[in-house]
């Protein structure tokens, strides 16, 4: 059970929107830039994908979940400390530079760039859902894109992705189903089949990885 | 969006005169269904209105200003019809704020039964919330002081009995839901020294009429019931029906009137809590302050008839 109603969520995200405004489109133009680097590799851009999700997982930890909506929802300090922890496990991979977020085609690579679009396109579903602009859900800011563009460039990984990182974001695709089902939010219905999806293609491109791995020649 | 005030041709017919007048009470006017219904407080004999206001969901709204003013219309109409007790708690987000900036709006001068929880794993940080909670209501003193869902209750209700004794709240009480836990409760109603107790009780959940309802006659203890209606359950289980041609009898226009009257009718019943955002179901609700009470025959008939629908 929820204590709150979808009209209040929704208006609760309006009020942060404005509060944060002009860092909406910002961060917009900021998860774009990091499928771009995927497609377009460059010097230390592993470092600035990771960079950013953690950034976006770190402040929608403390300023989303723990600062503005734990006001309307107990459970919202719990949700912010997961969000945190997630943020802190990219920040690491940021620090080190490694893995490699990169386009290398094949189902992972479709995948994953299928569910960067979704993520980046997800104000135009809330528009379609009827939402008002004010309360559309912008990708590095909000919760439930942010979690499909973790999941889309964990699939455009090269090599094997560390399961590890994948974790929190497919247990917040179930979480936020549930909440979805529970407050009818029809376009949210759809994250727990992107969790589940992203994490089956995971788990073939990882064994695909290391099947090759296995058939490559050792040296020396 | 469906109705829930799916009333018969025929049982609308026989409570029309109920109807009428419930409009005149709706707009202020003085001549009313006769006396309202009040249940005494065991313990002081201090008499409240048996229908009351819960606030879980319908008054986290944040900062929302608009669903801030409906909030307030929904305040003055409860309050217009004669209602005086708001249960709330800190575990409702935002609903203790938005009940203190309706009564800011509304005014001072209306009789409140202020009644919160204490919400919280740890003793030590008791009172500091209770003292939260009466800044955000903006009241002087809590008139009672709940257990949340029996959270610590040993702990916490050593924290109330010493406020009781100090004058800052007037009533103790503990609380549970959804028929939870009534195995405990019916331990701490029976060894603890309590004013009230909150529990679950409707038309379909009657498991509090085997042990709980009686042991608080007994024991001198208020009963505040909480949903009266299984949230919203009720409603889509029956308003595709009619009302039975009887409802009248007892003064019921509509289900709400019919539930919350099978409710406050129990002679352990001191209260029930709906809650609503709406106005025109605020307007149902307190109908069902007014007028006759089904007698235990009838209430059996009631229970009778919704099991057969």
């Amino acid at each position: 059970m929820l204590p709150f109603t979808a009209d209040i969520l929704f208006s609760s995200i309006a009020q942060y929107n404005r509060a944060l405004w002009p860092l909406p489109p910002v961060a917009l133009l900021l998860g774009l830039g990091a499928v771009l680097l995927t497609l377009r590799p460059v010097r230390d851009g592993n470092r600035l994908i990771a960079g950013f999700l953690a950034a976006a997982w770190l402040w929608i930890g403390i300023g989303w979940h723990m600062l503005h909506f734990a006001r309307l929802d107990f459970a919202a300090p719990l949700y912010g400390a997961l969000f945190v922890l997630e943020g802190l496990l990219l920040l690491w991979i940021a620090i080190r530079g490694r893995p490699a977020f990169r386009y290398r085609g094949g189902p992972a690579g479709w995948g994953g760039l299928a569910l960067a679009m979704l993520a980046l396109a997800w104000p135009l579903v809330d528009r379609l859902a009827g939402l008002t602009w004010q309360s559309e859900r912008v990708v590095g800011l909000a919760p439930a894109p942010t979690t499909v563009l973790t999941l889309a460039l964990l699939l455009l990984v090269a090599g094997r992705t560390p399961w590890h990182l994948a974790i929190i974001p497919v247990l917040w695709t179930l979480v936020a189903g549930a909440m979805a089902w529970i407050l009818w939010i029809p376009q949210d219905l759809a994250l727990p089949v992107v969790g589940v999806g992203a994490a089956g293609l995971l788990l073939w491109k990882n064994r695909r990885h290391a099947a090759h791995r296995s058939r490559a020649p050792r040296s020396g | 969006m469906p109705s829930r005030a799916a009333v018969s041709r025929r049982a609308f017919l026989g409570s029309l005169a109920a109807l009428a007048a419930l409009r005149c009470r709706s707009a202020h006017a003085q001549d009313d269904l006769g006396p309202m219904l009040r249940r005494k407080i065991p313990v002081s004999g201090e008499e409240v209105p048996v229908i009351g206001m819960g606030t879980w969901i319908t008054f986290n709204v944040g900062d929302d200003p608009g669903a801030r003013a409906v909030r307030v219309q929904l305040l003055q109409e409860f309050f217009d019809w004669g209602g005086a007790v708001i249960d709330s708690s800190p575990m409702y987000g935002t609903s203790e704020e938005v009940i203190g900036h309706c009564l800011a709006q509304i005014g001072t001068s209306r009789p409140l039964f202020a009644a919160t929880k204490v919400w919280t794993p740890l003793q030590m940080f008791g009172a500091g919330q209770m003292e939260d909670s009466r800044a955000y209501w903006g009241v002087e003193r809590f008139d009672l002081m709940q257990v949340h869902n029996l959270l610590n209750w040993e702990g916490h209700l050593e924290t109330l009995r010493e406020a009781k004794a100090a004058g800052a709240i007037r009533y103790i009480g503990i609380t549970t839901s959804h028929g939870r836990r009534h195995d405990t409760l019916e331990a701490v109603m029976a060894q603890e020294p309590l004013d009230a107790v909150q529990l679950t009780y409707n038309i379909l959940d009657r498991e509090a009429e085997q042990r709980l309802l009686p042991l608080a006659a007994e024991r001198g203890l208020a009963v505040i019931v909480n949903r009266p209606f299984r949230r919203k359950q009720l409603f889509s289980l029956f308003e595709q029906h009619p009302l039975p041609d009887w409802a009248g009898e007892i003064d019921c226009a509509n289900w709400a009137q019919f539930l919350l009257k099978f409710v406050v009718s129990h002679p352990a019943v001191t209260c029930a809590i709906p809650a609503t955002s709406r106005v025109d179901h605020m307007q149902e609700n307190m109908g069902a302050l007014y007028g006759r009470v089904p007698d235990a025959a009838l209430r059996e008939r009631m229970i009778r008839y919704v099991e057969a629908l």
